[in-house]
């Protein structure tokens, strides 16, 4: 299996964590620069975007969530659903909404320039990426030290990104009880190895 | 169960679509304009997008791929995988990138009427274009059976890109698309749901 992925993308992140986390140990890393179109992942992916995962090579899949779809049929054990999937479906949609956010508000900048954060646009996104942090702070997803599932992957992989691209933003909150997830996160191989850095 | 969706969103469509196949149409639907923050909209949904589906007992779901994993999971007869799951899923994927693009141009507007013509408009244009060629090339069939995800979301992005860009000069010719999509329009969850402006307020 083959993905291609770059450093910074919340969406490669999230897919990498979940093929880790499924025990998936025979997949190949390519990291690309989607914006600098490599063929090899224009190839793959009409949209020139990450992840595409090469399972078989007349069906890539991209979308991260389109990928965890098909990580639950291929490879059911262990779920990251877990016995109560509505809430932590529910969890997930919040936090996709924290990185759709601030995924959008970087793309605006290359647009609009550094005004796209204060125009109203922008301080829209910033007010999801406010409000999704804290309504995940106020009921943070579970976590018991074994496999992760989908909501606390997607809410720290939103926190380690807006920590990334916001670094002490004024206006982001205090999270303590995200912060604490984020720590005991942090710790286990899928989401150390996985960090966004440049 | 709740739905708040809009005439326009194509992921709100999907999610509208998906929820008839299943047979799970009877939810009470709550039309709203996403920019104009209506309350419930927001209470249930911070980004304050739609689809958000409010369940009869539990919490909302929101974003449209993750009401279709719930729904594929939590209530999986009849599936919308089809007969070939990886196929279906790497065409939803494909359907999927086109729609982000071409929403992606619509609210980019916004902020820059002249988004269209600048270099990540005209990226995105690329990738509803490639998008649409890819699908064009290899359609998903619509059988009589429920109708699975890579055509749910490949007529989406037919009608939806109709519906916004109609005309333009740049889009490629997609006979088997428009036959694919018309064939859709025999389907009440498809008909029901075609694009169209917001009634007035």
């Amino acid at each position: 299996m083959h993905l291609l992925l770059n450093t910074t993308s919340p969406y490669a992140r999230l897919a990498r964590i979940a093929l880790a986390e499924k025990g998936i140990t025979d997949v190949s890393t390519d990291v690309v620069d989607p914006w600098a179109d490599p063929p090899r992942l224009r190839e793959f992916n009409a949209a020139s975007r990450v992840p595409t995962l090469v399972a078989e090579e007349r069906w890539p899949l991209t979308e991260s969530l389109l990928i965890v779809m098909w990580l639950e049929r291929e490879r059911p054990a262990p779920s990251l659903l877990g016995p109560a999937a509505l809430a932590v479906v529910s969890r997930a949609g919040i936090a996709m909404g924290a990185i759709d956010a601030a995924v959008h508000t970087l793309i605006g900048r290359k647009t609009a320039g550094a005004s796209f954060d204060t125009d109203p646009v922008g301080l829209r996104r910033r007010r999801t990426m406010v409000e999704s942090l804290q309504r995940l702070d106020g009921d943070p997803p579970p976590y018991a030290g074994d496999t992760p599932s989908l909501d606390a992957i997607a809410a720290i992989v939103a926190l380690d990104y807006i920590d990334f691209r916001f670094p002490q933003a004024p206006w982001l909150p205090d999270l303590p009880a995200l912060r604490a997830l984020q720590a005991r996160l942090s710790e286990r191989a899928s989401f150390a190895a996985s960090r966004p850095r440049n | 169960m709740q739905l708040y969706f809009s005439t326009t969103s194509p992921y709100a469509r999907v999610a509208r679509i998906a929820l008839a196949e299943k047979g799970l149409g009877d939810f009470e639907g709550r039309l709203t304009d996403p920019w104009t923050d209506d309350p419930g909209l927001l209470a249930a949904n911070p980004s304050a997008r739609v689809p958000t589906l409010l369940p009869d007992h539990g919490p909302p779901l929101t974003e449209s791929l993750l009401i279709l994993l719930w729904l594929e999971t939590q209530h999986p007869a009849p599936s919308l995988l089809g007969p070939e799951p990886a196929r279906a899923i790497a065409r939803t994927g494909v359907a999927m990138g086109g729609i982000d693009a071409a929403a992606a141009i619509i609210i980019s507007r916004r902020i820059d009427p002249a988004f269209d013509e600048s270099p990540v408009g005209l990226r995105r244009r690329r990738s509803v274009i490639g998008a649409l060629e890819r699908l064009e090339a290899d359609p998903p069939s619509l059988t009589e059976a429920a109708a699975d995800i890579g055509v749910i979301t490949a007529v989406v992005l037919a009608d939806y890109i109709r519906f916004r860009f109609a005309g333009a000069p740049w889009l490629p010719r997609m006979p088997a698309l428009e036959a694919l999509a018309a064939q859709a329009r025999e389907r009440a969850s498809f008909s029901s749901t075609v694009p169209r402006e917001m009634p007035k307020a």
